[in-house]
């Protein structure tokens, strides 16, 4: 029964998927219909079975209750048996025990209570008899019982009336003479048989009874499980056919759906037509350029609104007329065999752009156009639709395009726009002079062929940077001619992007440097070639003096020791030959000293900020003894902050001040020291009243050992002035002269602005501290 | 104990370092016509002033010096290493060590303090300052300045 319940697997297969094709959702429906009555005998079939199967166990339950209930009272039917058999013996033994108590006691008095004992012995009877009534067996046991337990009270009744009369003793003889003890057993052996009945019976009832309660209880727990298990059948299928019936109503739906949806397409659809026809009128209508329909006949049968401001005429003019109005007087005699040969072979096609196609307005001036013809099918056979379009803008532009890629061509400068591949869309007469390759060779070729070896991946390949963002990009690079030369150039890559930013094209403009490298190179070489021998020239000086000063200082010291010691022992000659030689050794150590220092003037510290100030002082104490001697007159200018070195600076000014005390006139000397700025530079002067310079010598004596006296006249080895020139323009200054024979002599250097503090600004009042000699 | 080298009856030891003949000549006779009784031991190269110092390869008799006179353009070793050695040698460092030479370059100077020189002295070209500079160094070094004995 289960079984056929449960199996239907093919059944219980596909349901809820509303993908099914549409043409088979009704089939589908209907598969589905069947199936929902299947479900339904199966959820009947399950409720009836539970159903039947709860009645049935009610019945059992009933019935083994009644059974049960039953059995019980039989039970307690025997157990009354038995205590009422147990009642009867004892109320017969109390009668007898009473009159035997009596007869113990002597046989005097009346026996207490006798009648009540009696009459609850008769009572005992008459129940014990009722309730063995059922029982065949029982009851004539009882019949049995009842005379012998009668006869033995009585025989007790009878013992004591003898024992009144005779004595105890014949009272008691009386009872043994008739059968007293036999009797007893008797009776006794009758009651254990009623009894040994009895409780056979319970026995057997008290087993009946365990048995049907065993029963019944085993029919309500397996009917119960069964009415659950058909419940759980039938549950199974409720859920079995709402699951269907959701996948239906699913289906339902979306079928519905695709009925809805396929009535809006086709109102789409509709509407769409709708508008394309009026978009399509619109376009003609509103086109840029003039759209006319010609019949074979030459006669237009369409024209748009476009015709009024392009041709002058109104649309409606020009329907029905002859196409040749349009169409320059010169040709219009031409012109219907050229239409027909149009019609002789309807395609689509552009006029020839280099005719120079004019059209004819109403007023009759002409204007430049582009016509182009497509065959249309209409009612009246095929037409033409004609599209003019009025270029004079286009020719006026490509005049302007005609005179740039002029330009572009005559430069001598390589010009070219590349594709965002890099390869080259355009190359000018110049990029042919440049790279040696001609236009045709480079057209649609990848410009990594002018990369030179080595520098392939950077060479012309605009950077990232560049194809991001609108930059231009500036570089040199190398590249390598057809020839193979490899060539230095200057390259400028610029992006060109249409209207929306997306990048179209590079333009590249590069030119030969190679000649231009090559000297720059040069120059460099050259200039650390000059360093390299600056320096070593340097390193010489210094070395040869020192090494000079050693035998120097022999031939000095020995000299000298001579002198002193063989002096006045030599003839005069001697003497006077050997100062010679001394004096001539003590020159030669002042030109090696003056030698060192002026090497050294062109070395030292870097140029700082420093306080010019600071630097005269110096010089001045170290001048002291001169100014005094002299009688010197110094005055100065609030001396600025400079860049250079103070130990430097103060030789300077000891020179320049040092000379100026040297080759005074006749006069005490005046001495002045200036500084005047201008922009980052101060000029610094010192001014004297002094012999001055002739002209011709302005320049010779910043020369190394130049003198313009004799050395009697004015001491020196001529090493000053160089020593001070090499200074000064170590620290980027220049420094001159200024004077005329005769005249005294102004000697100015400039200096770099030192970075500094207010007080260092120039003034324009010049106050003027005074040195002067004590 | 220390004893001023003047109240020592003894002449005193000086060592010339010098590779110039004309330059030992010449400190020859300047001391020799100084006051002080002295005793000039001249080594012409680096080698030889160690050796002399150490008491090696036939020097084994050598005194040990009260002064040194040390050039610093030497042969074989130059006075810089020779220098060096003296004052890194604790047997010889308390010796003085007079740099007496040509070189006027700062680099000599800062470089012969560095190595602990006692003093530099450029060499005068001038006979006369010559001679007084070796007698300054004589009085200075030999009677004015206190040295440990040993």
């Amino acid at each position: 029964m289960l079984v056929s319940v449960t199996s239907n697997p093919d059944r219980s297969q596909p349901h809820g998927q509303p993908s099914a094709r549409p043409e088979s959702a009704s089939a589908a429906t209907k598969a589905l219909s069947d199936r929902f009555i299947a479900s339904a005998v199966e959820i009947w079939l399950g409720f009836g079975l539970a159903v039947a199967t709860l009645l049935m166990v009610g019945a059992v339950a009933f019935w083994s209750t009644r059974e049960f209930a039953d059995t019980t009272r039989w039970v307690t039917h025997t157990y009354r048996v038995i205590d009422t058999l147990r009642d009867l013996r004892t109320a017969s033994t109390r009668a007898e025990d009473q009159n035997w108590a009596a007869i113990l006691a002597g046989a005097s008095g009346d026996l207490v209570d006798h009648k009540q004992i009696m009459a609850r012995f008769e009572k005992d009877l008459a129940q014990l008899q009722i309730l063995v009534r059922d029982n065949p067996v029982e009851v004539k046991n009882l019949k049995a019982l009842e005379p012998l337990m009668r006869a033995r009270i009585a025989l007790s009744a009878d013992a004591l009336a003898q024992a009144r009369r005779n004595g105890q003793r014949a009272g008691v003889a009386y009872a043994l003479a008739h059968g007293w003890v036999p009797l007893g057993a008797e009776i006794e052996r009758r009651v254990r048989e009623m009894a040994g009945i009895e409780h056979g019976l319970l026995d057997q009832r008290q087993s009946r009874e365990s048995r049907t309660a065993q029963f019944s209880i085993r029919i309500i727990v397996y009917g119960s499980l069964a009415a659950l298990l058909f419940v759980g059948f039938a549950a199974v299928f409720i859920e079995r056919v709402l699951r269907r019936l959701r996948a239906a109503t699913e289906m339902a739906q979306w079928s519905a759906r695709q009925a809805e949806e396929r009535g809006r397409e086709l109102a789409n659809q509709i509407q769409t037509v709708r508008r394309a026809e009026a978009r399509f009128r619109n376009l003609i209508e509103s086109a840029t350029d003039t759209i006319l329909t010609v019949n074979s006949a030459g006669e237009i049968t369409y024209a748009n609104p476009r015709t009024l401001n392009q041709l002058g005429y109104q649309p409606a003019d020009l329907v029905g007329r002859k196409i040749e109005i349009l169409v320059p007087e010169e040709i219009r005699a031409t012109h219907p065999a050229l239409r027909a040969k149009f019609f002789g072979n309807p395609v689509a096609r552009l006029l020839a752009p280099e005719l120079d196609i004019q059209a004819v307005r109403k007023d009759g001036t002409r204007f430049p156009v582009e016509v182009s013809l497509s065959p249309i099918e209409s009612s009246g056979g095929i037409e033409a639709l004609a599209t003019i379009r009025d270029m004079t803008e286009y020719k006026k532009a490509g005049e302007y395009r005609a005179m740039l890629s002029a330009i572009v061509e005559t430069s001598s400068y390589a010009i070219a726009t590349l594709t965002p591949e890099l390869t080259a869309l355009t190359w000018n007469a110049g990029s042919e002079k440049v790279y040696g390759y001609a236009a045709h060779e480079m057209l649609g070729r990848r410009i990594d062929i002018l990369s030179a070896p080595g520098r392939a991946a950077e060479a012309f390949a605009p950077s990232l940077e560049i194809r991001a963002a609108a930059v231009l990009q500036e570089f040199e690079t190398q590249a390598r001619r057809k020839d193979g030369a490899i060539i230095d150039v200057a390259v400028s890559i610029a992006p060109i992007r249409d209207q929306r930013g997306r990048l179209t094209a590079f333009s590249a403009i590069s030119y030969d440097i190679t000649e231009r490298k090559r000297a720059e190179a040069e120059l460099v070489a050259r200039t650390k070639e000059l360093a390299r021998s600056n320096a070593e020239l340097e390193q010489f000086a210094y070395v040869a003096s020192h090494d000079l000063q050693e035998p120097l200082r022999m031939v000095a010291s020995y000299l000298q020791l001579i002198a002193q010691r063989y002096a006045g022992r030599l003839d005069p000659d001697a003497d006077e030959f050997i100062n010679f030689a001394v004096e001539g050794a003590r020159r030669m150590k002042q030109l090696i000293n003056d030698l060192l220092n002026y090497s050294r003037a062109g070395r030292g510290p870097e140029p700082t900020t420093i306080d010019l100030e600071a630097a005269l002082r110096r010089a001045l104490d170290s001048l002291a003894l001169a100014i005094e001697e002299s009688h010197a007159e110094i005055t100065s200018d609030p001396l600025p902050h400079v860049l250079g070195d103070e130990n430097r600076l103060y030789e300077v000014f000891q020179n320049l001040i040092g000379n100026a005390l040297k080759f005074r006139g006749a006069d005490a000397p005046r001495i002045h020291v200036g500084a005047v700025c201008a922009g980052r530079e101060w000029t610094i002067s010192v001014a004297d009243n002094g012999i001055g310079i002739g002209r011709e010598y302005k320049n010779r004596i910043f020369a190394m050992f130049q003198r313009l006296h004799g050395r009697d006249e004015y001491p020196g080895t001529g090493i000053g002035l160089a020593i001070c020139k090499r200074i000064i323009e170590r620290f980027g200054g220049r420094i001159w002269v200024e004077s005329e024979a005769g005249h005294g002599a102004v000697f100015r250097f400039t200096l770099g602005a030192g970075e500094v503090d207010d007080d260092a600004k120039p003034t324009d009042e010049s106050r003027t501290s005074g040195y002067s000699a004590g | 104990m220390t004893q001023n080298l003047l109240t020592n009856l003894e002449p005193v030891d000086i060592l010339l370092v010098e590779d110039n003949p004309g330059d030992v000549r010449l400190t020859i006779e300047v001391l020799r016509d100084g006051k002080v009784s002295n005793r000039l031991n001249v080594a012409p190269d680096g080698v030889e002033a160690m050796n002399y110092l150490r008491r090696r390869g036939g020097h084994s008799k050598a005194r040990r010096p009260d002064l040194v006179l040390l050039d610093l353009n030497l042969p074989r070793k130059d006075g810089r290493e020779v220098l060096a050695e003296i004052k890194t040698d604790p047997m010889l460092k308390r010796i003085p060590v007079v740099v007496l030479t040509t070189s006027s370059a700062e680099k000599d100077v800062v470089r012969s303090y560095d190595l602990q020189a006692n003093c530099y002295i450029t060499k005068p070209v001038d006979y006369a300052q010559f001679v007084n500079a070796v007698r300054q160094i004589q009085d200075f070094w030999l009677k004015l300045v206190k040295l440990p004995e040993e």
